[in-house]
């Protein structure tokens, strides 16, 4: 278990007039080398509970325990943690503050004291991973790059420090499409090729459905699903009730099924959903057919 | 991590209370007085007296006292480091006083310096309560509009009240979006292993400069497209504006005015002809 | 009506590196009409959605708006009453400090009396179900409720057309469905919808697609007619939206299913 989180609860702004409960008790484990969605509707915690992973936040209820680092702990190495956990929050390319793509990326292993020589292959590496050929890209301008290479950048800096889990915050946010392929080529190059854990938070439930083996929905600070994207996207009075709505192949299938055909909810993409409709019109056929004789 | 949570300057707590309801030019006229009247008070007692005052009116608005006095926290190490380097470099200043407490090469502590500074503390937080105070209970809007209408006085001979107005309101209004994204900027930088507020200066300075550029940057950003959209809504400065809301002074108004002539009257009474000046 | 007439537009066009960004467009909206501009980042759209009220000007061509000429330089503030604008990043749109006052933004720029804004105002909050939240700051609003307001700072403005760009690309799906179902209210409104995007299910209710790429406007038409060309859509990295798809894979798997289907109940009439 690389992630394991026990009973966590959160308050926002304690001890003031704006108090409020972000997480109550919420209990989520991680094991090595698996790629897990996190979904849910704003405000239902999943910014903050990721910060957890990344001991930006330190339990005062409950337990985190990273790759064997108790943060609950009051001896725990924050910066061991922050080593084998890379956060990418959302909209990245806004931390951005070098000149030059390089120095950015460099920016991380450089503060954590890795050997200069190291670095630049550090650099190469991740700019490779990211899809940005280092050899164009490590002297180019931070300004002449496009919005979506800015964003890949970005998480080249987080994974320049080569941490073991990549967690990834609403990632492609706000790209067209062009742009969120590659940001999701990126996600999974660096889980099938690095192997890597990744986590990913995201609001758009069509990235998720393409990208996870394990889906967690949070709402209002608890899990309330989880399972495999055909389990969670299947339970449409649960998505639509916490206000997540449906990933659009189970909308036209839920619709479907409204009118009097019996196919499964649980399509993931369109081959999935047309290929099920079709067994159903021939199972139909067949049905009927039967009859008939 | 969360830096919104010990600044209570510009917070505004909603509640239903009779501070809430007062108009807002009377609130501005008023906490202006009071604060212009702060500066007359010369004992302890007064102090104390103004300051259970105050803490009477925050009690009326509804707002926890120790919430309101929450925000002084951050304050504490500025003022205490005032208040000795005052009292060790100001002994020339009281160079006949008879009452030395103490003395050590050119470092002079007299009871006068003492008392003075003192005072002066006094003054200091009680200022930073009374404008806590008028923000905790008046919204940005009561307040934006209240300066507005009360400097529009003015506009004959040129103040441009609406434009600076203008002014106030944006920079309040992008106040918690950008407390919210140097927060991330913070803690994106501190997740790649950057550390915030340690080693001296130079290094701290040095720090900073990863969270300020992207803050730069991004606030440059948002100003462009917050002009874009301002402008595709028509605005053009503050000529031949109208604005929705006319403020009108209700019974309420009056007699918070009542209460605080009233106030500062017997105030001031005691203090010349009762309570000993030395207290 | 608008009419954007052989259009073209350089950024820095006076500058020796001039920027081409939009090239011989050509476009007519009618009033009461809803409208998607698609394409990527860097097709153009964003930059002809400036066009439409005087925020860019044409370096070659025209644009009219109701028979004004956005280079008229003394009608802009006509123009910008007329065609209202909703950007990407709710958060860099609202100026006030509370709902009320930010829907009351535009009509007091106008210039209107205090009663009329009052009443503009409670209408337009009302039609985009805000007067729950009216005196709520922006920050404390979900990305959607922020979009609303936006949407609400037009509606009182009374502009007859309303712009939108990529106004659901920062939100999370219950935002986009808010956007889409304020869309709606618009149009009941008569209120004329210009909707840049490039999520093309939200272009299935459209009038017209206008399909932008390099700054060219590549393909017009009906939903219908632009959506049945999946294959040219797809050379310009675009989708069609997901019913069609799945429409288009039933046909190939040999089901009598034409392959501009666009909508559910449509598909079901087909099985």
């Amino acid at each position: 278990m690389i992630i394991q989180i026990e009973n966590l609860h959160h308050t926002y702004m304690e001890g003031t007039p704006f108090e409020t409960k972000v997480l109550h008790g919420v209990n989520l484990e991680v094991k090595e080398g698996e790629l897990v969605a996190i979904i849910g509707p704003t405000r239902s915690g999943k910014s903050t509970l990721v910060q957890y992973m990344n001991a930006l936040f330190l339990p005062k209820t409950g337990r985190v325990v990273i790759d064997g680092h108790d943060t609950s702990k009051k001896t725990v190495d924050v910066r061991k943690v922050r080593q084998t956990v890379g956060l990418v929050f959302q909209y990245p390319e806004h931390q951005l503050f070098q000149e030059t793509v390089g120095k950015d990326v460099a920016f991380g292993p450089k503060v954590c004291g890795i050997p200069k020589e190291e670095i630049d292959d550090r650099v190469s590496e991740a700019l490779d991973a990211v899809g940005l050929e280092p050899k164009v890209f490590k002297n180019r301008y931070i300004f002449a790059l496009s919005g979506g290479q800015k964003r890949r950048a970005a998480i080249a800096g987080v994974l320049a420090l080569q941490p073991k889990v990549m967690v990834f915050d609403d990632p492609t946010a706000g790209l067209d499409p062009k742009g969120r392929e590659e940001i999701l080529g990126t996600i999974r190059r660096v889980h099938e090729k690095q192997g890597l854990t990744v986590i990913l938070v995201s609001n758009n439930l069509e990235d998720v459905a393409r990208m996870a083996k394990r889906v967690v929905v949070l709402s209002e600070g608890k899990v309330v699903l989880e399972g495999s994207p055909h389990e969670v996207f299947s339970k449409v009075e649960v998505m639509r009730q916490i206000g997540l709505g449906l990933l659009q192949t189970v909308e036209i299938m839920s619709r479907l099924k409204e009118r009097g055909f019996n196919v499964p909810l649980d399509s993931l993409d369109a081959d999935e959903t047309a290929r099920r409709i079709f067994e159903y019109k021939q199972a139909m056929k067949g049905g009927s057919a039967g009859g008939a004789v | 991590m969360e830096l919104s949570k010990d600044i209570t300057l510009g917070q505004y707590v909603p509640r239903d209370s009779v501070i809430h309801k007062l108009d807002p030019r009377v609130k501005i006229i008023l906490w202006m007085v009071l604060v212009t009247a702060l500066f007359f008070i010369r004992t302890y007692t007064g102090y104390l007296v103004f300051f259970i005052f105050l803490m009477g009116v925050i009690h009326l608005a509804q707002i926890p006292i120790l919430y309101a006095l929450r925000g002084l926290r951050p304050a504490i190490p500025f003022i205490v480091v005032l208040f000795i380097i005052q009292l060790l470099f100001s002994g020339s200043l009281y160079a006949d006083s008879t009452n030395v407490l103490f003395e050590w090469s050119f470092i002079r502590i007299t009871a006068e310096a003492v008392r003075t500074y003192s005072l002066t503390i006094c003054r200091v937080i009680l200022l930073f309560f009374s404008v806590t105070l008028l923000t905790l209970a008046t919204s940005l809007v009561g307040l934006t509009d209240g300066m507005e209408s009360l400097m529009s006085v003015g506009r004959p001979i040129g103040v441009p009240a609406n434009e600076l107005a203008m002014v106030m309101v944006i920079a309040l209004r992008f106040v918690p979006t950008l407390v919210e994204e140097l927060e991330r900027i913070m803690k994106a930088q501190m997740a790649r292993g950057a550390e915030v507020e340690t080693g001296n200066f130079i290094q701290r300075t040095k720090q900073r400069i990863p969270i300020l550029i992207p803050l730069l940057m991004n606030t440059f950003q948002r100003a462009e497209e917050l002009i874009i959209a301002m402008e595709a809504r028509c605005y053009r400065g503050g000529k031949g504006r109208t604005k929705r809301k006319t403020l009108r002074l209700g019974i309420l108004d009056y007699q918070a005015i009542a209460v605080t002539i009233l106030f500062l009257v017997v105030f001031f009474s005691l203090t010349k002809y009762v309570i000993p000046a030395s207290w | 009506m608008i009419r954007v007439e052989n259009v073209g537009f350089a950024y820095n066009a006076t500058s020796p590196n001039p920027i081409r960004a939009l090239e011989g467009v050509s476009l007519q909206i009618n009033k009461g009409e809803f409208v998607a501009i698609v394409g990527h980042n860097g097709s153009g759209k964003s930059t002809l959605a400036k066009h439409f009220n005087a925020l860019l000007l044409p370096t070659e061509g025209d644009v009219w708006i109701d028979g004004i000429n956005t280079k008229d330089k003394k009608s802009v503030w006509d123009i910008r009453q007329k065609v209202g604008m909703v950007f990407q990043n709710p958060d860099n749109q609202l100026v006030a400090t509370v709902v009320e006052d930010d829907v009351a933004f535009g009509p007091e720029n106008l210039g209107i009396p205090s009663e009329e804004i009052q009443r503009r105002t409670e209408e337009a909050m009302a039609l985009m179900r805000l007067t729950e939240v009216r005196d709520k700051a922006p920050h404390m609003l979900s990305g959607g409720q922020k979009q609303r307001v936006a949407i609400a700072g037009i509606l009182a403005m009374r502009s007859d057309y309303v712009v939108m760009d990529e106004p659901t690309s920062v939100l999370d799906p219950l935002g986009r469905l808010e956007v889409m179902e304020s869309i709606r209210v618009l149009r009941r409104e008569g209120i004329t919808v210009i909707l840049i995007t490039h999520f093309m299910h939200e272009a299935i209710e459209a009038d017209q697609v206008v399909v932008m790429d390099g700054g060219r406007m590549v393909m017009s038409g009906s939903p219908r007619e632009v959506f049945a060309q999946a294959d040219k859509l797809r050379s310009l990295s675009l989708d069609v939206p997901l019913v069609t798809q799945v429409a288009a894979r039933l046909a190939r798997m040999g089901l009598d299913i034409p392959p501009n289907v666009l909508s559910v109940e449509e598909l079901m009439e087909y099985l």
